[in-house]
Order: structure tokens, then C-alpha cells, then sequence
């Protein structure tokens, strides 16, 4: 049914009248400039594109008309150009009434190579899916037929489409009934359906390959070290809403070639868009999309924006307070989205001073805050949060929980350490890139150098690796461990070239006091598992340069990783920290950086993390940018003009109070402290170094037990259980009855009625009560038989109030 | 090692755990000059007088809230002692706990100050102890540009504090805050020049934000420039000495006098503006020994290292490499012993012993944060070169080590379990010895030093192949009662097994009876991970000591047990190496005399994981001794569990604790 909708609104976008105002076409390109055709498999996808009045492109790949000069020369399908006969011709392209020519070259058709292993045949098995994780690409395979996962290990995928089964999957006599061609095309019974047709090009290639003798790669054969797709990056302005790709596969001995009918097409949002498997996108509704691009081990993305007009939209000119806001809004507006209003300031003071320190502000702070009419005091403020203990020891929390901070990993006193290690970073705001190397470069005793407790929580050199990829370069490279990433450019080599950097860090056992040394060997390597050690490697750079053989490894690691032109390392901290404040990425989730994952706001990502290499990696400076912008201020309560909007921040997102705000802010709004075991009087909830000092209540809330190194072992949602532990539970029940609470030292003190409900609004909410609420809870002390009661009544409502519980 | 002993009345074999010691005040006492030290502690009504690990006069006086819980003296030292020392308090009912103090000049004040008080003036020093979750504070008046050192002591004096201190500038900005200080044991020591003038904070915390009286602290503040290391780090007992003073970008010379052998001797360095002065430590004993010289980067200026010697070292920049070369003879063990930590300095040692042509042969383990030790025995006479530097490739002024380089033979360590005893003269008292056996199974021989000829010993003898006794001593009846003696236990064995007689009988290692050994084509070795073993059943005609000797190859030690009839009789066989895993190059090995009794008996050799290459089994009649007799070897008993409890959270025992029980005589 879905499907359905779809279907019928893409075609009424399509066949939407051009009304008078539309844009006309005024010109068209096509890409690319020229056709060469060599042998007769070889074809070439052309993209014709019409460039509009407007400044806009559209796609006319599919409408437009294709006329060949000297017939018999090539064919077109679908846009795709396929070689007859050996000869030069002309392509006539027509659309939206301009006109265009297009030089053609065939060669060579009789001298066709034979049909590459590698290229070929496994680019075609790719193709039609049948080296799929979910298919004979699984581990145990299917139906007793395994391949290698797309691909990755073409000698063991050679030995079984050969040799397995004493070879019966190929006929070299008669390719066509073979069983590698029979069983795909349903000739023979086959439990994954049909999956290739006569006319499709993979059975071409298979069949030929077949028919030439199965013939494996040369050594020295060329491989395909990069590809390109056409177009990177484009917005389409409805009436667009679709977009032919095209993929250029670039070899090793410098040739190239349109692989456009071998690559395997994914999108990042199906919602949004769908490509078939002729790489033609469609959008279906308004918004972004990477397009994922295969071929073979190489992956490409390509980034598409479907735009609409909305009806009676106008733009209401935000005021802009800096960068962030600049680049927010000039993506809104593209967008044609018109963000919510500014926050009240109470509104305000409560979701910085939660969003900054873990806590909520003091009622004291509150009136201070409320009184004060300076048109700075929310960058006062902003400052003053900042610069504080309170948010150094919430934000290493943050780390902690990614650093897998717990006694039973790091030892009672190392946790300890470590914790006042991270506390200290944040409250000096150590730059950022001499954080990461103070981490991935520690070694010696844990208890004199916290840092290395990073190699004491990354037990191994996996663990280390993967660790490292996830929290300093967004990537979730463990896929690679055992095969090629699926949805990523990454491979096993990039994988173990990583690792390498970590092969030689040795860890000693804790001795009594639970110190442990970290040490790097002089010497190691890590074995890839199909044989050979494997080189230290870096994305950018090729392999890492070493000042000597003995040299700690992770020092070159940590000096790229740093590196300005590091595309990444920026990038994942500013996006980190947006997400923090913001309540999502602008790439999410903020550790799945990949072409296939594009950002929410590329020019907004790439800024902040220009401005945030400009100021040395200087963490307070972004946070203080973000907190200051009007993005960040922007009121949580979605607009008609805003309500579908969900990943631009055109309002912010409402959440759930993480577990140690929640009990932070319970025992902050009742006055009444919690004890957490031995730890000191007064100790904060988000002070806790380790998960093993938390009460049940904080499980209950979602604090992770710090098992795993993701962010998302966090739980955000809301259940039963936490309903019933406010409801019912005793922490909440002491609180409100306890004997010197908020409500009864006021009583104790004389205050009246009204004012012990302003003084506990302020406290929870940071405002004063509406008229409404303050007749209400009035009416309901007055009435009631025992005014104590009555009070723990009114606490307890606010508590389990939404309001509460959620930083808005 | 030396245990207190003390003689109660009747026969005591128990700690007079009543008599504590629990705070003192002030935490340090002044050289030259008479100090006021307040005891307090349980069961101190009775007490007469102090037990110092150093030169005092301690004079008993009475004071304000004498009896029970606190006992008052006044301690007079000689106008050159500084450094660290060691008290107990001696009473009737018998000797307390150790507890250590410092011995310097700095005017103590307590934590207790009001915060509203005047600023402190440089140099003094704050005794105190941190409350929980809370950190102690003081202030002091800074000018701009004046130096402010810190020299935090707690690990060092025993406390449980791990300390964190952070100074605070007049704007509220932290300066520096330091937790564990290389070197200093846990402890924090640093040194800063104000920025601005005014009055700043120095706070102390738990980093675990912990508290207490255990929690205790003396922290030392004043101006004098900071020194690291007094270097070389041993110097030779009864010789003059003149030590190098190092501390970051500054040195200074001190002329030591001839001192005593064993222990601990602590030296000062320039006294700053107004008083204070860094402590630094030298060790003592009655060995030659020399000092590392540069240029050594590399194995081709190796400075040259005997067998018995030992070296002190100093990694002077980052990265600095020291290089020694040593000629060693075919099948000796050598043993590389090289300390930084428990000598009071920072950094942590990676040593490997190379071949001349600059292979590896070994590295050494990083096992303990106080030493590292390196072993390796010689496939054939050559000269091999160590490399030594910082385990993080370090180095500076502080980075200073010693080294020792012996040929490791079979021994044994000792330990006792109690640092204080107590009885009667002509009583008795009964003492745990445990020993811990490196290649030596034979029986170990103990005697007391210290308490004359007439001193009495039963249980005196740890069996072959035993880790313990209860040995039980008898005082001579004419110890003075009331009076105290430090007593040494001393361990004696025969080092060396009997020759080899006649052969009994020989096994071809691949026919066991039982087990799940690899056979390959002459030896067994492994044939999986986890527990291996093989089984022989050996008969006998006659009941007795024999020798078993085992033939095998082996590249690397591959330590393995040898049980008989389910007992351990050895439990470290096939511990020596042949230079190859071929069993071309395997030879005998005598594994010790084993107890075998008549007829049939199971011999069972396991390991878990790879065994060396075995190939034969020998069981061979002991030959009569010629007259020359074997070697003995000796070693002194250490104090093991009391001295851990008192000493807290130190990583080590200090040397001028380590060695001697104390033994209070009590009356009848």
C-alpha cells in the first residue's frame, strides 16, 4: 500500500502542469562529453542534464530523445549506449526543447577480452546479490554454496565456483546450463527466487566467462583502486524528482570504464528516495538522501536533495546571532521551513543550566536570572556554566561512559583517577587534540598517568581498534574485522592497517593496589588473517612514516588523526558535542560517519569544524558558539511551518531527562540529598565515577552499566518501570515525606501557601505559576484536611509531571 | 629483615595487637632541637619510652590527656638528621605498631586553622588529615614570581591518602593540580612560581574522596628549589661519598661522611629562603659499585659490567639509551636486577640483553612497578650487551636507576610473620617462617641472631621441598626484663644435590603409561593447550633418596612438576635451557633426590601448556660425597603481613624497616 502511495504521488509530481512562473530549460549537458566503446560488453550510461532559468538542474536522462547518426553503429536504451559495429557516429540528445550533440567511437569489438575474474564475473555475482550477507555471502553460506562477502577474498570464491563440487557449477561446454546461470534464472529450483534474467547484463558476463574457461586473474591484472559517480551532489527542485547516476570504475593499469550496469545501489533513507538497480533515484518526499554507490571492494556516495515549494511559505528573517545560525537558517529557508520562536527565559536558564551542568539551576539562580534584564545575560550565563566544576565533572561523565569507566575494568582506585582525570580536562578545557593524543599516546602506570586507562578498558588490540575508529573517526570499521565494510569504502587491510598502530601495546597485571602498566614493544607485527603483516596504515596518507623501526607506533596515529586535513577528527567532535546540545547529530548517529550517512547540514558540519580547528580545538569555544546561537535558544514546540521537520533544527528536540538528571533534579526540587553507599555526603548522581556506585533507581532510568563502548548503550526512552519507580517507588515517596524537605522547611520558616508554590515552580520548572495552576494548588492545600500532606501531594505531581522530566 | 621482640609475661606467641599507635603530633620532629611529640594511641598509660629507627634522646614527660590513649616525650635529634623515621612506642604491656614521621626543620602548624585566619607565610608545614568528600584547604600569601614548592608527604609516611593537590591562584584559577608524582610513591611534589601576588590556595583531596584519621598528610611548603634524586643511588658503607643533587634544570654537590652499612641514609639539598630543604635518600650497604658513564647510546660503546656488580644509572634526556656489555661463560644464569621505584625515583625500566651482533635474546618482563628483573642463561661463552632505558623512553633528572648483575643460583627467600614479639626472659615464643624457594629444594636450617649463644630453637629445620615452620624460640634467662632486642631469623641450605651414582633404571620419555603428551619422533612435548602431563610406573626393589635426571632440549625455560605417587616433589624441573629445540642439542639434567618408596610407585611430570622436549628419564643412586662439602647458601627472614598493615598505602617497605624483628623482654 505504501509502495502504492508512493508510486502515485512520484507520478504526480511528474505530471504536474508547469505553471507560468515555472522555470524553462535553457540549456543541456550531458555527462560524458564524448562515448568510447571498446569490445562489445562495454557499455556507457549517459546522464543528460537541463539547466534551468532558475540556476536549477534537472534530470532528463529519461525524457529526453536520443537519435543515432549512422544507425547500426550503437544502440541506446534507457540512456545507456551499447556498441553494434566498429565506426565513428553522432548522438542527437532533444529535450525540453533544446538540442545537443554527442561524438561516439566504436573499437575494437572484435578483439573483446576475455571476461576478468575479479572485474567481471564477481562484479556481476555482486550485482545480482548473490554474494550477499543474506545469501551465499553468509558465513555458512546458502544451500551449500558459499561466497566470500561481496566479494572481499576472490581466491577462495575462485576455488568455489571452479573447483567445489567437482566443478559441476560451471559447464564449460554449454555455459547456459550451467548451474551458476540455471539456478538464478529459476530453470532449476533455487530457495532464493529468481534473481537474474536472460537480458541482464550479469548473465552476459557469467556466460562469457564460463564460456572462455573459467579463467582466473592474472597476479599482475588489473584491479579497481577508485570509482566515480556522477552526479556527487545535486539538488533537485520539484518538478525534479528523479536522478539517472552514472559510475566511472578507474583500474590500476590507468584505464577506466562506465560500470554503471555492474554497480549495486543503496539509499541512506527509503523514505525519501529509492534507486533501482539501473541507478535511477527517486525521490518520494522532501529532504536529503546519500545514494550508495558499489563496485566491488570501492564504494562511492552521492548526495540528493529533493525540494518542494511549500504553499504560503515565507520566510520570517530569525534574527542571526552567529555562524551557527547563519547556516541553520540558510538550510531551513532552502528547505522552505521557518523555525519555532526564541525561548522564554526561564525556559532558557533551565535547559542551558541542565544541558551544561547535568543539574537544574538553583531557585536562587532562577529569580537572579529572571530579574536580570542585561541583552547579554544569556551569553553571561552561558560563560558562567561553562567555567564551572558542575559542568566539567557532567561532561566527563559523557567520556566516562565511552571510556567504559568501572571499577571492575579499571581497578577502585584506577576509576577514580581516570575520573579526576577526565574532570580535569574538561574544567582546564584541555584542547581537544591534545585530549585524543593524551589517550591514544598514554602509557606507564594507570595511577600516574589516568590517560592510559584508555588501554586498560581497550583490552586488546581489536578492542583498541575499533575504539578508536568509533569515538575519533566516527567509523564502525568492526565489519571490516572479518570481511569488507558492507555499507563503507573500508576493507579487512584498512582494518588490520589500523590495528597495527596498537599491536605492540602491552599490558601488565594490576598489582595489589589495582595499578596496571601499559608499555609499547619494540617490536610486533599484526598478522591480516589471509596471511602476510599487516602494514600501519593510514587513510590519508598512505602508509605511516616511522622515525625508526622500535618507535611507538600510535604517536604517527595520533599525529594524522590531529591533522587539519584529517576530513573526520574534527568533524566527529563538533558533531558530538551538537549532538549533546541538541539532542541529535548532525550526522546520526554521531559515530556511523559514511558517504551513505550524509549530514543533516553539510555547510553547517564543515564550518564548525573549520571554526573548531581555527581555535586549536578549543571544545568550550564550540559549545559556546552552539549555546549562544538562536538555533540552540530555538523553543522546542513544533510550528505548522516546522512540525515535519526532523533532522534540520528548526526546533529543538524535547527529551527525557538522563537517569542522573532525573534524580539529580528530584533531589535538588525536594532538598533532600541522596546517598550514594560510602561515597561523601553531597555527592551528585552526575558525579558518579562508576555505574557500580548507582542505585537501582539510575539503572531503571537508563544509566549504562558502561559494558560497551557506544553511546547507545544509554537508555533515552521511557518505560513502565520508570513510571512506576516515580509513581509508586520509595526514592520519590522519601523525598516527598521526608521530615526537612523544600516544603516543610518553608513551613517550618512560616511561609505561606503561595509562596512555597512559586518557590517549588521556580525550583522545578524555573518559572513562577500561572494563574491557573497557582489557583488550583491553592484550592487543593486549602481544602485538604492536613496541609503537609497536601504540599507531598503537589510536590509529588510535579515530579511526575512531563515538564519535569524533560529538558524542553 | 628484623623483627621487635618483646617479653611478656608467660609465654606469648601472639602480637600485643592491644598497644596502638595511632597519630602523632606534630608529624615531624626537629633536628637540633627538642620536639614535643604527642602519642596517641590504645593501652599507652604504661608507656616508658620510644623505639626510633634513627639517633635520638626520647625522654618520657607527662602532659595534658596522658593515660591510655596518648603518650607525651620529648624527642631531642642531632642537628644533621633528616629524612624519614620510624616509631614505636615501647610500654610495659609490650611495643606498638610502627608509624613513620619526618625529621626536618619546617615549623608544623595543624589543618585545623579557621578559614577567615591570616594567610600563612612560606616555608612551614600543615599536618592534617582530609575529611571525606571535602578538601582541605590553607592559604598563603604569594608575591609575583615567588617560587612555591610542594612536597605533599602520605603514601611515603604510611597514610591511606592517595593525595590530589591543587593550588589556586588569588582569581580563582586552578595553577596546577598534580595527583601521583612520579617517584614519590603515590605522593605529589611540584614546584610553581606565582603569577600574581596575592593569596593563594593549596588544597588536598582523597582522589577517591575518601577521609579519616588514616587519611593523614604533612604537607610541606616553602621556596627552595626542587631536587629529584641524590645520585648515585648506593654508595659504599664506611668510604666518603660526594652524591650529585639533581632536580629539574638545576644540580648541586653534597660530601657524605663514611656512613654504616644497611638501610636508609637521607641527605638535604640547598636550604631555600627562610628553611626548607628537599629530603632525598641514599642506600648503604658494604658492595662496590659503580656509575653508569656516557656516551653509551649504543652497543658499540657499552660501558663494561662484571658479574656481582652492581651500577647506577641515569637516563638524562627522553630517549636515552644505556648500554652494558657482559662476558658470560656457557651455562651461566645470569640475573639482571634493576630498581627505580623502591629507591625513591620515577620512571620504570625496559631492559633486553642483545647478542654482539645486536639480536635479541631476551626482554625483560614488566611484572612489578619497583623492579624489573631479567634472567638468562648462556648457550655458550659470549659477550652480551643489555640495553636499558625508560619503559616510555623518558628520561631527566629524576630518571636515575640502580642495577645489579649477579649469576642467579638456586636460593630461597624468608619470611616472618610478625614485626614485633614479646616474652619473658628464659620464656618462649613460637614465630611462622615461610620461605620462598628459587631452584633449591633442599632443607633449610634457621637460627636467631641477635639474642646471644643461649638463645633456644625447636622447629628450627624447613623440610625438603617444605615452604614453612612454626619456629619456637627460647629466650636466655638473663635478658634484662623491660629491655628490647632486635632479633634477625637467618635461613642456611646446601645448595648442592649429591653427584650422580649408578643408574637404576631409564625410561624412554615417549612410553608413558598414562597421558596426553605429544609424541613426536624422540620426545614429547605437547599436544594441546591446558593441563599436559605423562605418567610412569616405576618399580623399586628398595625403598630411598634417588636421583631423577631428565634429558631434554629446550630454547626457552619451560618450567614444569614432578609429582610422585600424587605428591609434589619438585616443582620446578626442566628449568634449564639447552640453546635449541632440537634434541640434538639435549642433555642431562639432574632434577634433585626424590624419597621413592619399594615396589611401585607413579611418577607423573605436568605442566600446563608446552613442555621442553623430553626424551629420556633417569632415576640413578646418589654417589658418597668426597669431603668437599656443598655449598651453603643463606638468606634473612623479611617481615611480611604487620608491616603492610601499618605502612598503608606504600608500595614497599622501606630499607630502614626491612629485616629485624623487635623483641621487648617483659618482666615476670
Amino acid at each position: 500500500m505504501q509502495r502504492h502511495v508512493r508510486t502515485l504521488t512520484t507520478s504526480l509530481l511528474l505530471t504536474m502542469p508547469l505553471c507560468a512562473a515555472e522555470p524553462v530549460v535553457s540549456r543541456l549537458t550531458v555527462e560524458p562529453a564524448a562515448v568510447e566503446l571498446s569490445g562489445r560488453r562495454q557499455r556507457v550510461q549517459l546522464v543528460v542534464s537541463g539547466h534551468r532559468s532558475d540556476g536549477s538542474v534537472i534530470d532528463l536522462t529519461h525524457q529526453a530523445r536520443v537519435t543515432v547518426e549512422h544507425r547500426g553503429t550503437v544502440g541506446v536504451q534507457r540512456g545507456r549506449v551499447l556498441p553494434l559495429a566498429n565506426g565513428t557516429t553522432r548522438l542527437t540528445i532533444s529535450a525540453s526543447g533544446q538540442v545537443l550533440q554527442l561524438p561516439v567511437r566504436v573499437q575494437r569489438l572484435e578483439q573483446t577480452p576475455p571476461v576478468s575474474f575479479r572485474n567481471g564475473l564477481l562484479a556481476s555475482l555482486s550485482k545480482q546479490g548473490c554474494n550477499s550477507g543474506g545469501c551465499h555471502g553468509s558465513p555458512s553460506g546458502k544451500g551449500g554454496f558459499r561466497l566470500s562477502l561481496r566479494a572481499f577474498d576472490p581466491t577462495l570464491d575462485a576455488q568455489t565456483l571452479i573447483r567445489e563440487q567437482f566443478a559441476r557449477r560451471v559447464n564449460v561446454f554449454d555455459p547456459d546450463k550451467s548451474l551458476l546461470l540455471r539456478k538464478p534464472t529459476l530453470q532449476v529450483a533455487h530457495g532464493g527466487g529468481q534473481q537474474l534474467r536472460r537480458h541482464d547484463p550479469a548473465y552476459e558476463l557469467i556466460r562469457d566467462w564460463i564460456a572462455d574457461g573459467c579463467p582466473r586473474d592474472a597476479e599482475d591484472s588489473p584491479r579497481c583502486v577508485r570509482t566515480e559517480v556522477f552526479p556527487r551532489d545535486r539538488f533537485l527542485k520539484s518538478p525534479a524528482v528523479s536522478q539517472q547516476l552514472k559510475v566511472v570504475a578507474h583500474f590500476s593499469d590507468g584505464s577506466s570504464r562506465d560500470v554503471t550496469h555492474l554497480a549495486v545501489y543503496s539509499s541512506s533513507n527509503e523514505t525519501l528516495a529509492e534507486v533501482d538497480v539501473a541507478g535511477r533515484v527517486t525521490g518520494t518526499a522532501v529532504g536529503q538522501v546519500g545514494i550508495l554507490v558499489r563496485f566491488l571492494d570501492q564504494m562511492q556516495a552521492t548526495r540528493l536533495t529533493f525540494l518542494k515549494d511549500r504553499p504560503g511559505f515565507v520566510w520570517n528573517e530569525p534574527p542571526v546571532i552567529n555562524e551557527v545560525d547563519r547556516h541553520t537558517f540558510a538550510r531551513l529557508k532552502e528547505m522552505q521551513i521557518v523555525p519555532s520562536p526564541l525561548l522564554t527565559d526561564g525556559q532558557f536558564l533551565r535547559r542551558v543550566t541542565l544541558d551544561v551542568t547535568g543539574l537544574l539551576p538553583t531557585v536562587k539562580e532562577t529569580r537572579a536570572f529572571l530579574a536580570d534584564r542585561r541583552p547579554d545575560r544569556r551569553a553571561r550565563l552561558i560563560a558562567g556554566l561553562l567555567a564551572g566544576e558542575d559542568h566539567a565533572r557532567f561532561w566527563a561523565g559523557r567520556w566516562a561512559d565511552l571510556f567504559r569507566m568501572t571499577r571492575k575494568q579499571l581497578g577502585s582506585t584506577g576509576v577514580d583517577k581516570f575520573h579526576r582525570w577526565l574532570v580535569a580536562a574538561v574544567r582546564d578545557n584541555m584542547p581537544y587534540d591534545r585530549f585524543v593524543r593524551s589517550l591514544l599516546t598514554a602509557q606507564g602506570d594507570t595511577f600516574a598517568n589516568p590517560a592510559a586507562n584508555y588501554y586498560r578498558a581497550a583490552t586488546d588490540v581489536e578492542d583498541a581498534t575499533e575504539t578508536t575508529a568509533r569515538h575519533f573517526l566516527g567509523i564502525r570499521i568492526q565489519c571490516a574485522k572479518c570481511h569488507n565494510h558492507p555499507y563503507e569504502r573500508w576493507t579487512q587491510e584498512n582494518y588490520y592497517g589500523i590495528a597495527a598502530f596498537f599491536n605492540r601495546v602491552r599490558r601488565g597485571k594490576p598489582d595489589s593496589a589495582g595499578n596496571l602498566v601499559v608499555w609499547v614493544a619494540r617490536s610486533g607485527e599484526i598478522s591480516r588473517p589471509r596471511g602476510g603483516n599487516a602494514v600501519p596504515w593510514l587513510p590519508l596518507t598512505g602508509n605511516a612514516k616511522l622515525p625508526d623501526p622500535e618507535s611507538d607506533r600510535r604517536l604517527a596515529l595520533a599525529d594524522w588523526l590531529v591533522r587539519k586535513d584529517n576530513p573526520l577528527f574534527a568533524r566527529v567532535e563538533v558533531n558530538r558535542l551538537w549532538s549533546m546540545l541538541c539532542g541529535r547529530g548532525i550526522i546520526e548517529p554521531i559515530d556511523d560517519f559514511r558517504a551513505s550517512n550524509p549530514p543533516a547540514n553539510p555547510p553547517l558540519l564543515d564550518w564548525l569544524a573549520g571554526e573548531f580547528q581555527r581555535s586549536d580545538f578549543d571544545r568550550r569555544h564550540i559549545l559556546s558558539l552552539i549555546l549562544n546561537s538562536r538555533t540552540y535558544q530555538l523553543d522546542s514546540l513544533a510550528t505548522d511551518q516546522n512540525r515535519h521537520d526532523q533532522q534540520l533544527f528548526s526546533h529543538a528536540v524535547a527529551h527525557r531527562l538522563s537517569a542522573e538528571q532525573v534524580l539529580d533534579a528530584i533531589c535538588q526540587v525536594s532538598q533532600v540529598p541522596e546517598q550514594f553507599g560510602k561515597l561523601p555526603a553531597g555527592t551528585r548522581a552526575t558525579q558518579l565515577a562508576t555505574p557500580e556506585d548507582a542505585p537501582a533507581f539510575l539503572r531503571i532510568f537508563g544509566k549504562p552499566s558502561r559494558e560497551t563502548s557506544c553511546d547507545c548503550e544509554r537508555q533515552t526512552g521511557s518505560t513502565l518501570s520508570q513510571h512506576l519507580t516515580l509513581v509508586n517507588g520509595s526514592l520519590v515517596s522519601g523525598k516527598i515525606t521526608h521530615g526537612k524537605n523544600r516544603f516543610r522547611r518553608l513551613i517550618s520558616a512560616g511561609r505561606g501557601d503561595r509562596e512555597i508554590l512559586e518557590d517549588l515552580y521556580l525550583a522545578a520548572f524555573c518559572r513562577l505559576p500561572n494563574s491557573e495552576e497557582l489557583r488550583v494548588g491553592l484550592e487543593y492545600v486549602g481544602g485538604a484536611g492536613n496541609r503537609e500532606k497536601a504540599h507531598e501531594d503537589i510536590q509529588w505531581a510535579v515530579i511526575n509531571s512531563r515538564e519535569f522530566l524533560f529538558r524542553n | 629483615m628484623a623483627v621487635v621482640l618483646l617479653a611478656g609475661p608467660g609465654l606469648v606467641d601472639r602480637l600485643p595487637a592491644a598497644v596502638t599507635l595511632q597519630k602523632l603530633s606534630p608529624g615531624a620532629v626537629s633536628p637540633g632541637r627538642v620536639t614535643r611529640l604527642t602519642c596517641r594511641g590504645t593501652e599507652l598509660e604504661t608507656a616508658r619510652t620510644l623505639w626510633t629507627s634513627f639517633p635520638a634522646e626520647v625522654r618520657k614527660v607527662s602532659a595534658k590527656g596522658d593515660g591510655a590513649g596518648q603518650a607525651t616525650f620529648e624527642v631531642t635529634l642531632p642537628a644533621e638528621s633528616i629524612g624519614r623515621g620510624a616509631i614505636r612506642v615501647v610500654t610495659d604491656r609490650g611495643v606498638s605498631n610502627v608509624r613513620l614521621l619526618l625529621r626536618e626543620s619546617l615549623t608544623s602548624h595543624t589543618d585545623d586553622r579557621p578559614a577567615d585566619e591570616k594567610p600563612l607565610t612560606l616555608p612551614l608545614a600543615i599536618d592534617g588529615s582530609v575529611v571525606a568528600g571535602e578538601p582541605d584547604r590553607c592559604r598563603i600569601q604569594l608575591k609575583a614570581g615567588e617560587r612555591l614548592t610542594v612536597d605533599l608527604w602520605a603514601r611515603r609516611l604510611g597514610s591511606s591518602l592517595d593525595p590530589v593537590v591543587r593550588v589556586i591562584d588569588p582569581g580563582g584559577r586552578t595553577v596546577i593540580a598534580e595527583d601521583d608524582t612520579p617517584g614519590l610513591a603515590g605522593d605529589v611534589g611540584f614546584s610553581v612560581l606565582a603569577a600574581d601576588e596575592g593569596v593563594h590556595t593549596v588544597s588536598v583531596t582523597d582522589v577517591r574522596r575518601r577521609g579519616g584519621d588514616a587519611y593523614r598528610y604533612r604537607l610541606r611548603l616553602a621556596r627552595y628549589v626542587p631536587l629529584t634524586v641524590a645520585y648515585p643511588l648506593f654508595v659504599r658503607s664506611g668510604q666518603p661519598a660526594r652524591l650529585r643533587l639533581l632536580g629539574p634544570g638545576t644540580t648541586a654537590d653534597r660530601a657524605v661522611p663514611g656512613l654504616p652499612a644497611g638501610g636508609t641514609v637521607w641527605v638535604g639539598g640547598p636550604v631555600g629562603p627562610g628553611g626548607g630543604r628537599a629530603l632525598l635518600s641514599v642506600q648503604v650497604d658494604d658492595r662496590e659499585r659503580g656509575v653508569e658513564s656516557e656516551p653509551n647510546d649504543d652497543g658499540s660503546k657499552a660501558n663494561p659490567l662484571a658479574a656481582g656488580a652492581g651500577v647506577s644509572g641515569l637516563l638524562d634526556r627522553p630517549g636515552d639509551r644505556d648500554w652494558f656489555r657482559i662476558t658470560l661463560k656457557k651455562g651461566q644464569r645470569l640475573q639482571l636486577v634493576g630498581r627505580t621505584a623502591s629507591l625513591g625515583v620515577a620512571g620504570r625500566l625496559y631492559m633486553r640483553l642483545c647478542n654482539a651482533e645486536g639480536g635479541t635474546l631476551v626482554v625483560a618482563p614488566q611484572q612489578a612497578a619497583t623492579r624489573c628483573v631479567l634472567d638468562y642463561t648462556a648457550a655458550a661463552d659470549a659477550e652480551v650487551r643489555l640495553l636499558v632505558e625508560d619503559l616510555q623512553r623518558r628520561g631527566g633528572p629524576g630518571f636515575a636507576y640502580h642495577l645489579d648483575c649477579r649469576l642467579r643460583t638456586a636460593d630461597f627467600d624468608l619470611g616472618v610473620a610478625a614485626d614485633r614479639l614479646q616474652a619473658v626472659a628464659g620464656g618462649s615464643l613460637s614465630v611462622k617462617v615461610t620461605a620462598a624457594r628459587r631452584d633449591f629444594q633442599g632443607a633449610i636450617r634457621l637460627s636467631v641472631e641477635g639474642l646471644g649463644k643461649n638463645v633456644m630453637l625447636a622447629g628450627e629445620l624447613i623440610p625438603a621441598g617444605k615452604n614453612e615452620t612454626t619456629l619456637k624460640i627460647t629466650l636466655p634467662a638473663g635478658l634484662e626484663p623491660g629491655s628490647l632486642a632486635s632479633l634477625r631469623i637467618v635461613g642456611s641450605g646446601q645448595l648442592d644435590t649429591p653427584p650422580v651414582g649408578p643408574t637404576v633404571k631409564e625410561l624412554s620419555s615417549i612410553k608413558y603409561d598414562r597421558g596426553d603428551l605429544g609424541i613426536f619422533d624422540d620426545f614429547i612435548s605437547d599436544k594441546k593447550g591446558g593441563l599436559n602431563f605423562a605418567e610412569y610406573d616405576v618399580e623399586l626393589a628398595n625403598a630411598g633418596e634417588y636421583l631423577v635426571l631428565l634429558r631434554y632440549a629446550a630454547a626457552a625455560q619451560r618450567v614444569a612438576v614432578m609429582k610422585l605417587d600424587g605428591r609434589v616433589v619438585n616443582s620446578s624441573i626442566m628449568s634449564k635451557t639447552t640453546g635449541s629445540w632440537s634434541t640434538k642439542t639435549a642433555r642431562w639434567f639432574n632434577e634433585g633426590l626424590v624419597k621413592f618408596p619399594k615396589g611401585k610407585s607413579v611418577l607423573r611430570l605436568e605442566k600446563v601448556g608446552v613442555f621442553s622436549h623430553l626424551t629420556a628419564i633417569r632415576i640413578a643412586l646418589p654417589a658418597p660425597r668426597k669431603k668437599q662439602p656443598g655449598r651453603v647458601i643463606h638468606a634473612r627472614a623479611r617481615v611480611t603481613v604487620p608491616l603492610r598493615k601499618d605502612l598503608g598505602g606504600m608500595p614497599f617497605v622501606p630499607r630502614e624497616l626491612d629485616g629485624t624483628v623487635l623483641l621487648s623482654v617483659g618482666k615476670k
